[in-house]
């Protein structure tokens, strides 16, 4: 078999154009999941924000994050049986440690604020990630973030109820958008 | 230099082994998904399939979810190694052959 420099560069681009694509839709397809749980997490966790007195949605959340943590746990130990590990919760660890320091610096903070806080740290996780990972993982922590400061200035009272709706939502939305080809 | 392989050398087939190569350790890929990324077509894919996973390039794994029927992909090492040589022939065309050491040389 006899194969031209131009046939070989032609076939070499179609391989390298062939694997971004594929290794782009797989780590969407890894990603979608994590989008989804923390969608339906944030979905109940801010609608008891809504609904409920600040005192009873404060019960809420524990028992939420705590749940999402372990479905989060659950879906890297299945997409990635031998990978993780103490890192996994090495993760946890320094994010909680880095609130908790965040919340003591800037003490009083409302819930309010502390209800904003959260999905613009999701969101600045998602557009970290998506300078590598791809462009709709980068989409979706802008609009994610947009979209929590447009409520907690713009809202008032509605923060909760726009951030149990249009913020899960989107997280959800994404989730789908990023399980497609 | 590395030698050319005639089987993977085609375009569809080109494409299934850069796919599949791209994934993790151990991943697989529905038949459905790999379809839609590649944009083929049902008969078309399923041909290549089974000519590379006759040569031993790739595995094809069927089971069942949700009582639906599905196929699973992935590369076998021999697919991997197989891909990679292809690849590196192909750089070869382009940048020649890699230079050998004097030290190699004299051994």
């Amino acid at each position: 078999m006899s194969i031209t420099p131009e046939e070989a560069a032609a076939a070499l681009q179609d391989i390298n154009t062939t694997h971004t694509r594929s290794a782009t839709l797989s780590v969407y397809a890894r990603f979608a999941p994590y989008l989804i749980l923390w969608g339906v997490v944030w979905f109940l966790g801010y609608g008891a924000s809504a609904l409920l007195s600040e005192g009873q949605a404060g019960l809420a959340w524990p028992p939420l994050v705590l749940l999402g943590s372990f479905g989060n746990w659950l879906i890297t130990r299945r997409q990635t049986p031998d990978h993780g590990g103490w890192r996994y919760g090495a993760i946890f660890l320094f994010i909680g440690l880095f609130v908790v320091s965040v919340f003591t610096i800037f003490a009083p903070v409302s819930p309010r604020q502390s209800a904003a806080f959260f999905p613009l740290l999701v969101a600045l996780a998602y557009l970290l990630i998506g300078l590598w990972g791809g462009l709709r993982i980068l989409i979706t922590g802008a609009v994610l973030g947009a979209l929590t400061v447009l409520g907690f200035l713009a809202l008032g009272p509605w923060f909760y109820a726009w951030m149990a709706v249009v913020g899960s939502g989107s997280l959800i939305m994404s989730g789908l958008w990023l399980r497609t080809v | 230099m590395a030698a050319a392989n005639d089987l993977i050398h085609q375009q569809m087939r080109l494409r299934i082994m850069a796919t599949l190569n791209a994934l993790h350790k151990g991943e697989t890929m529905e038949f459905t998904r790999l379809r839609n990324i590649l944009q083929a077509t049902d008969g078309n894919l399923g041909t290549h399939l089974n000519t590379l996973e006759g040569a031993g390039y790739l595995e094809i794994i069927k089971e069942f979810a949700d009582r639906k029927p599905r196929s699973l992909i992935r590369l076998t090492r021999a697919g991997k190694t197989a891909f990679e040589d292809h690849v590196r022939y192909l750089r070869e065309i382009l940048e020649g052959p890699p230079a050998v050491s004097s030290a190699a040389r004299r051994t």
